[in-house]
């Protein structure tokens, strides 16, 4: 029998390998969970002109990371750029799809250049698959490297499930 | 074919069931949806509400505030339209309480958005509420343009009452041919179809953007001079109308 339960992430999850190119909502980083720090790099792709159901401007580059969220769950997401004055803004999207049109679940623009930005997903949202944008509302130079440090609980959801 | 998807000014709700004793004031709805689809509200404090001081023949008005969040958004959404190719859009907005220091303080006060990104962007229709550098209060209109570049064209527009309500109206063709036609009025001023205030060239058409599949009203994403002057403040808003043929006008 094979059986994949839910548990606290930081405890029973290996940090993914950071893919070294991809961000993008077509192969995101990650996934990213509660066993990190990662720290993400950052594709010059301008994927979201706008996010939040299309209702946020969004004129930065981006980087798109997968967060599989299983139940329960309870988890902040803080993100820090390595450029100190770079303004960046988080967005954490989904379930289950990567668009300009997607909802926002969470989101943080007030911390200003170089400072850590901090989202937190409130107790218990849907189990599926979510997608942490790093993009920026003040510039469009380019986001740059960013350290990602998840604390919480995101287990992951079950991925398979047989009896023998 | 019904030339009118919707009137949404936010009316007097409920007096007789709900005055409070010894209040003379009008009482205006606790939630704005319905009539609206949805409210949008997140960043910092941002808040949306119905608060009496309509304009012309309403009691109530949207009052729409920013926090300290380049993600602010204090707005209510229509999922009215369904991928319009035609699309006229009024509304009354009153920025008594804003500042209008700086060039580069500008906060959304209403989108059209198309019902999928098209060359990487969503907005049909932008407006903003703007300062111009000189402390005049303006909207700047950008539209979705296929010109091989930015993919958008814009026009700035003094607002002709700096501290109390204009009328604002749009008309928008989407496809090859694409043409968007504005009025920014005072709110007495009689307008009238032929008589734009102005208008904006649609280089290179905006068939790629399909049509108007949902429209937010309210402000939304502050620069950050915005939020140095504005944060906390109230931009007001009321009579939205929005219809596929016919002209609103005033």
């Amino acid at each position: 029998m094979n059986k994949v339960t839910s548990s606290l992430t930081a405890l029973a999850f290996a940090l993914a390998a950071p893919a070294a190119f991809a961000q993008t909502c077509a192969a995101p980083g990650g996934p990213i969970n509660a066993a990190g720090p990662l720290a993400a790099t950052c594709t010059a792709v301008d994927e979201f002109n706008s996010i939040c159901g299309g209702s946020v401007t969004a004129v930065g580059t981006s980087a798109v990371y997968q967060v599989n969220v299983g139940t329960p769950n309870n988890f902040t997401i803080a993100v820090t750029p390595t450029v100190a004055t770079y303004d960046h803004a988080i967005f954490l999207i989904g379930p289950g799809s990567c668009l300009q049109t997607t909802p926002c679940v969470a989101d943080a623009d007030d911390a200003g250049p170089g400072a850590t930005e901090t989202i937190s997903s409130g107790v218990n949202i849907p189990v599926g698959t979510y997608y942490l944008v790093i993009d920026s509302t003040a510039s469009a130079a380019g986001c740059v490297p960013s350290n990602i440090v998840v604390t919480g609980t995101v287990p992951v959801s079950l991925q398979g499930f047989s009896v023998e | 074919m019904n030339t009118k998807m919707k009137t949404l000014s936010l009316a007097l709700f409920g007096l007789a069931g709900f005055a409070f004793a010894g209040s003379a004031m009008a009482q205006c709805p606790a939630s704005l949806s319905p009539p609206w689809s949805a409210t949008n509200i997140g960043g910092g404090t941002s808040a949306a509400s119905s608060v009496t001081g309509g304009y012309s023949s309403t009691a109530c008005r949207l009052q729409s505030s920013l926090g300290n969040s380049g993600a602010a958004r204090a707005q209510v959404r229509d999922d009215t339209p369904a991928n319009e190719t035609r699309y006229r859009a009024q509304f009354i907005f009153d920025p008594v309480s804003l500042s209008g220091a700086g060039g580069t303080n500008q906060a959304d006060i209403f989108l059209a958005n198309a019902p999928a990104a098209f060359n990487g962007l969503l907005r049909l229709v932008k407006i903003q509420y703007a300062g111009s550098g000189a402390g005049t209060k303006r909207v700047i209109f950008t539209v979705a343009c296929n010109n091989g570049g930015t993919n958008t064209c814009s026009l700035p527009q003094d607002l002709p009452v700096q501290a109390g309500p204009n009328r604002i109206e749009f008309d928008l063709t989407v496809g090859a041919g694409g043409t968007f036609r504005y009025w920014v009025t005072p709110l007495a001023t009689v307008t009238s179809d032929g008589s734009p205030t102005n208008s904006i060239t649609v280089t290179g058409g905006n068939a790629g953007w399909v049509g108007v599949d949902q429209a937010y009203l309210g402000l939304a994403s502050p620069s950050a001079a915005y939020r140095t002057v504005n944060t906390g403040l109230n931009g007001f808003f009321d009579q939205f109308d929005s219809r596929r043929q016919t002209f609103i006008g005033n």
